[in-house]
């Protein structure tokens, strides 16, 4: 069988093998801008249109004459700030610890009163269709992003005391840590009222508990009701905060406090059996699924938006064996060898992609450490080139900390 | 005002890619109706559409509009388990993938659209779309063992 990419491509080919093309009925359509005029003419001609297409052209009086539901620009997201770059030494040469005790330079930000702000939802009352909550910690902030459908709702964002319930339930909600901060959005929903059959779009937890390097004990959903969401994140201090919107997030940033800015940030994925050293200003997700699997020089979710974007880098437990390991000439080549701080041996593979999603000349850079399940495989990729200099070293430094956590 | 031939010819060049990528999400049944419909609203705004830079990608946004199942993942189709080439596990790793993920995967790798077109389909930035896509692969080659990053 083939690699992931062409399984998808020979997946794809049978499905739209199996379609009826589409075959536009010439003479129906020339007449369909006079029918327009109304809806009510527009199902009549639907169902007309049924009968003589047998089936093929179905469903006109579902057409919007202004095209809402589908006619948004593509927006972009601002670009962040990304963090001070990683300062270790190349694994290939050393089998030190990476040096990620070097202070990082944090700026400080925020406040620790009521914010507030309008969102950027332009044809209310459609209300946003929350898509996704994630949290990430770098060494100087937590963030914990919202994004949505439709644009981002109004929000209030302030520390409250509990306890906390759930609304409309009324039932008590325990919150883990010991500031909260409650972000309450308003004309926001969790489910596509809009549609004909309203679904929830997020089906992520609703509560959040990250077990890495986080401020943020837990986040959590109290209430989806009457187009307005409470998510209370608990912390383990009253700390500074701010709100950003980025493209269709709101993001809560929460600095960290000063100590954590100077000590080494560590990611342990209790699941993996994997503790690495996070590099210095980078940022580390933990929300569900990819808890201390991805790493990178700036947020995730919200990088720069070009040609140099920085994809993370990811880091995978497989359970293929280490002995017979042996490079694919033809699709890479050894760029080293090395160990881990355990002394655990590293191939490290360079080499281009052929065909694949990426821009033509995009190379990677994976590593492949020596695990007692199998490999630790850890790579990053330069889309249209080679991988950038400060995500090489960051990986160096990640691949050279990996320990194993029993 | 474009005419009826130049309109049909749009349509005939941009049908093979968007029926492929409507099929990532919906069922076999459902989009021959979901084409329908992308293309009744090219008709009815075919000035606008047929100007775009990338009219698949809108299109496609209109179509899984029309079909109202727009964030829904991936769907499975019967005849996947059919294919002796797709190694068992891979519907069903394509199920566990966020909607997101499974439609930036689908659109890129199944689809080989760019990073540039699928952003306009998902409506959100390129770097989003690629954030997505490795995500989506990361948690694939997991699922299936796989070793080579090539």
């Amino acid at each position: 069988m083939g690699d992931v990419e062409q399984q998808l491509r020979q997946m794809a080919d049978h499905r739209a093998a199996q379609v009826q093309p589409y075959e536009p009925p010439r003479a129906v359509v020339v007449a369909l801008p006079v029918w327009r005029r109304s809806r009510a003419l527009a199902a009549m001609a639907a169902c007309f249109v049924v009968l003589a297409v047998a089936g093929g052209w179905a469903g006109w009086s579902a057409l919007e004459d202004d095209g809402r539901a589908t006619g948004v620009t593509p927006t972009t997201g601002a670009a962040p700030t990304t963090g001070v770059a990683p300062t270790t030494a190349n694994l290939a040469t050393t089998s030190a610890p990476p040096t990620t005790t070097a202070p990082v330079a944090c700026t400080r930000t925020g406040s620790t009163a009521r914010q507030q702000g309008a969102g950027t939802l332009s044809t209310p009352p459609r209300p946003s269709v929350l898509a996704n909550v994630q949290v990430q910690a770098s060494h100087c902030v937590d963030e914990v992003s919202f994004a949505f459908l439709f644009g981002t709702p109004d929000w209030t964002v302030e520390y409250q005391p509990g306890p906390f319930s759930n609304n409309p339930k009324g039932d008590a909600v325990r919150v883990a840590g010991r500031a909260f901060l409650v972000v309450r959005m308003t004309h926001a929903a969790g489910a596509d009222l809009t549609a004909a059959n309203p679904q929830r779009v997020y089906t992520g937890p609703l509560a959040i508990r990250p077990d890495g390097p986080s401020g943020v004990a837990e986040a959590v959903q109290t209430e989806d009701f009457e187009a307005q969401i409470v998510w209370v994140l608990g912390l383990d201090s009253q700390r500074d905060f701010s709100v950003e919107t980025r493209g269709g997030r709101l993001v809560v940033v929460i600095q960290a406090v000063a100590a954590r800015a100077r000590s080494a940030m560590t990611c342990i994925s209790s699941a993996d059996h994997v503790g690495v050293t996070v590099p210095n200003g980078w940022f580390v997700e933990l929300s569900d699924g990819f808890r201390c699997r991805q790493f990178g020089p700036g947020p995730f979710e919200v990088t720069r938006v070009g040609d140099d974007v920085v994809p993370p880098v990811l880091l995978v437990p497989r359970s293929t064996s280490w002995s017979g390991r042996r490079p694919d000439s033809s699709l890479r080549s050894i760029g080293g060898v090395a160990t881990t701080i355990e002394g655990r041996r590293t191939m490290i593979y360079t080499g281009e992609y052929g065909v694949s999603l990426y821009p033509s000349g995009s190379q990677f850079v994976a590593y492949e450490i020596e695990w007692p399940d199998g490999i630790l495989a850890l790579s990053a990729v330069g889309l249209g080139g080679a991988v950038p200099d400060a995500t090489r070293v960051g990986l160096d430094a990640i691949a050279a900390s990996a320990r194993y956590v029993p | 005002m474009a005419h009826d031939d130049d309109f049909e010819s749009f349509v005939l060049g941009i049908e093979p890619g968007l029926r492929r990528a409507l099929t990532g999400n919906l069922a076999p049944e459902a989009v021959a109706d979901a084409l329908a419909e992308a293309f009744a609203y090219a008709w009815e705004h075919r000035e606008r559409v047929m100007a775009m830079e990338n009219p698949t990608g809108y299109l496609f946004r209109v179509a899984q509009s029309k079909a109202r199942t727009r964030r829904h993942g991936w769907l499975p189709w019967p005849a996947d388990a059919q294919l002796p080439e797709i190694e068992p596990v891979l519907p069903s790793a394509l199920r566990e993938l966020s909607p997101q993920q499974a439609h930036a995967v689908w659109l890129v790798h199944a689809c080989g659209w760019s990073y540039a077109e699928t952003a306009v389909a998902l409506d959100t930035s390129a770097s989003t779309v690629g954030t997505h896509v490795a995500r989506a692969l990361a948690h694939l080659r997991d699922r299936l063992g796989a070793v080579s990053h090539g």
